[in-house]
């Protein structure tokens, strides 16, 4: 008996509208854990290489976790992928909030998604059944509209609902799927993928959440991590602050990115940092599913800025984006920028980015304001970056070209646009300065979904001996200090070995933001849960080993699409000196960095040369289908 | 903020002294660069504390 998940897979062919379930065995869980593992894994097996991302060939998967709703701080988490229209690799994108556990609750683990259906629709999900119902009421309509129809129409009002907004019926590129108005699988363009295939929501209702092995154990560690928050510094700051309480400390330390990565410091920076956000816009703290964390930020209307209030309030990442490093200090016009996306279903990392993008061709002459529907988009202009956020979701005059991204955008505007493209693999970077986090900036580099944040923890963390991130590591071989600025050999390690624990955590359906390394609570009291919850003798060791297994996936993938290493790098910018900041003058050293790339190729038992695993690491990691997969693929493994 | 050394001090016992505990912070720098708690710090020098700034 499964305990922890259903050990149930749905099959929905939207181009006849049947379904079926499947039940893999209990070897196949434990050997991927789901999430972004399980959805690779089939990505692979059943997606010929070279489909076009908005055809009806590419599959659109919803994976949950193994750990996914389990009754335990952080484990929201559920993934959605397919091959990405903004990038051509993998897509991958994981969202807690409410919908994950929801899935669980209602009979499955797993969603895979094929072909398109002829007329808008909406699946729905209940105690173990699945239908296809008619969405052409609600296409067209915001996320919390449509969510709000649609639970009108069930008669549903617990429902969870996974949509699409008008920016993923319009196949805007970087598009994403919105879970309770405030949850995103916000990278990679997948809420695109969702509305090439006439898909407007999926909606789970369930009463029947997956028993855990031991339930009191259970109980017993959840009360434990709640009495932990007051006393762990670390949880604390996310309980006080959320993520917005990032811009003071950025700022500070000089990596706080700003005029789209020119500098790492914005002069007006205590405009928009938590105690401005506190004051202004603040109205209350909530959570996810059973976390008591409650990192997420709820705000008061503004009326006058035309926010409603209801998709909640920016995260820093929003902040950043459409904040300093559009040069922007406006908060109450972030907040409405953040209300925009979220409503409308837009990524707001890339929309921020390749407005920033704009705004820097805008003031070297490379477009005009001719080009941009007569706006003038410099640095600074919360107006213009407000009224560019609704052209894209619409597609409209220049929006239509922000739509495709800021690397396709600078091969269309050409004469040199590339330069001012902050993008790795076609996605944009966030809002994280590589001059300042090096091993962020390699993670970045090397991410099989293009630039994602989400890779690996952050440089400043573990440079005092005394930080409380840095001890959560000793269980995993890390027990000194690395600088901050250091890219040498114990530095790559340590990326090393956290790019597998973040890979797991994106399996497991876990957030990064409940255990070791992010905050202080050990990784071996997680280690404890996941034998709570599963009834498997689950160790660290297993752990690391199924986030290596999920990046090899990922790799692979991306192999049969032309990846490798000729795709793992940054952008110019960061080899180049920062303008601005405590790190001003500090650059990116090119040979360090290739140094680096090559180091972590070998580490992980890749061919330095192409950037691939080789064939007895795919064995090692008890993956050897995945050779055949590659070879009939045509790619040839050392 | 100004503090006064009586005598040899490190870092992180001027940052105690501040109501700064070692458990709430990322990085410390004096007179600029990253450094441990238990750097020596002398009079005149600056001495910088950096909160906890990780994730996304």
């Amino acid at each position: 008996m499964p305990y922890g998940y259903t050990g149930k897979v749905l099959r929905v062919n939207l181009a006849d509208g049947t379904t079926r379930v499947e039940e893999p065995d209990d070897l196949f869980y434990r050997r991927y854990w789901g999430g972004q593992g399980l959805a690779t894994y089939y990505l692979l097996r059943e997606q010929a290489p070279g489909v076009d991302p908005l055809g009806p060939e590419n599959l659109l998967i919803f994976a949950t976790g193994v750990m996914t709703g389990a009754r335990l701080p952080a484990m929201p988490r559920f993934s959605v992928a397919a091959r990405s229209p903004l990038t051509g690799t993998i897509g991958g994108s994981e969202a807690g909030g409410w919908w994950g556990p929801e899935c669980k609750a209602a009979g499955f683990d797993a969603i895979i998604l094929s072909g398109k259906a002829a007329k808008p629709v909406y699946l729905y999900l209940k105690d173990g059944r699945a239908e296809l119902r008619d969405a052409r009421q609600v296409w067209g309509l915001t996320i919390g509209d449509a969510a709000d129809a649609i639970r009108a129409e069930l008669g549903e009002p617990r429902a969870r609902i996974a949509a699409i907004g008008p920016a993923g019926e319009n196949l805007v590129r970087y598009a994403c799927v919105v879970n309770e108005n405030k949850h995103t699988n916000g990278r990679g363009g997948l809420g695109a993928v969702m509305g090439s295939k006439n898909l407007k929501a999926i909606v789970a209702r369930g009463t029947a959440a997956p028993a855990a092995h031991d339930p009191k154990a259970v109980g017993e560690l959840a009360r434990w991590y709640a009495g932990q928050i007051a006393g762990n510094p670390t949880v604390k700051t996310l309980f006080d602050a959320g993520t917005p309480g990032l811009v003071s400390g950025l700022e500070a330390g000089g990596t706080l990115p700003t005029r789209n990565f020119h500098s790492g410091s914005f002069a007006k920076a205590g405009a928009v940092n938590w105690d401005a956000y506190e004051k202004a816009i603040f109205a209350e703290a909530k959570g996810c599913f059973a976390c008591p964390i409650r990192c997420k930020r709820e705000v008061h209307p503004d009326p006058e800025y035309g926010n409603s209030g209801r998709y909640g309030g920016p995260e820093y990442e929003t902040m950043g984006a459409l904040g300093p490093n559009c040069e922007i200090d406006d908060l109450r016009a972030i907040a409405k920028g953040h209300e925009i996306c979220n409503s409308n279903g837009l990524d707001s990392i890339s929309a921020g980015t390749t407005i920033s993008f704009l705004m820097e061709c805008f003031e070297n002459g490379l477009v005009t304001k001719a080009d941009c529907d007569g706006l003038e988009p410099r640095f600074g202009d919360a107006r213009v970056m407000l009224a560019l956020l609704d052209k894209i979701v619409r597609r409209e005059g220049i929006g239509d070209l922000l739509a495709e991204g800021s690397a396709r955008a600078a091969q269309k505007i050409g004469r040199g646009a590339e330069r001012f493209a902050m993008q790795v693999k076609g996605q944009e970077l966030a809002m994280h300065e590589p001059r300042g986090r090096p091993a962020m900036g390699l993670g970045t580099a090397l991410s099989d979904t293009g630039a994602d944040h989400l890779t690996i923890p952050h440089d400043p963390a573990f440079v005092l001996k005394e930080s409380a991130t840095l001890k959560t590591l000793a269980p995993y071989g890390i027990l000194e200090p690395v600088p901050q600025l250091d890219l040498g050999p114990r530095k790559v390690r340590l990326y090393r070995v956290m790019e597998d624990v973040y890979n797991y955590w994106r399996a497991a359906g876990v957030c990064l933001f409940g255990y070791g390394p992010r905050v202080g609570v050990s990784i071996e009291k997680y280690a404890e849960m996941a034998r709570a919850v599963t009834g498997w003798d689950v160790s660290l060791f297993e752990m690391a080993k199924v986030g290596e297994r999920v990046l090899a996936l990922s790799r692979a993938f991306n192999a049969r699409e032309g990846f490798g290493r000729k795709d793992d790098v940054l952008p110019e910018r960061f080899f180049e000196p920062l303008e601005g900041g405590r790190l001003a003058g500090k650059a990116l050293s090119r040979d360090e960095f290739e140094r680096a790339l090559t180091l972590t190729y070998q580490m992980r038992g890749w061919d330095p040369a192409t950037g691939l695993p080789t064939a007895a690491k795919l064995a090692e990691l008890d993956i050897p289908w995945v050779v055949d997969n590659l070879r009939q693929a045509g790619v040839a493994l050392t | 903020m100004a503090l006064a050394l009586d005598g040899p001090a490190t870092a992180g016992e001027l940052l105690r002294r501040a109501g700064l505990p070692p458990s709430l912070l990322e990085l410390v720098a004096l007179n600029g660069d990253n450094v441990q708690l238990d750097a020596p710090v002398a009079d005149g020098d600056l001495l910088e504390a950096f909160p906890l700034v990780g994730g996304g």
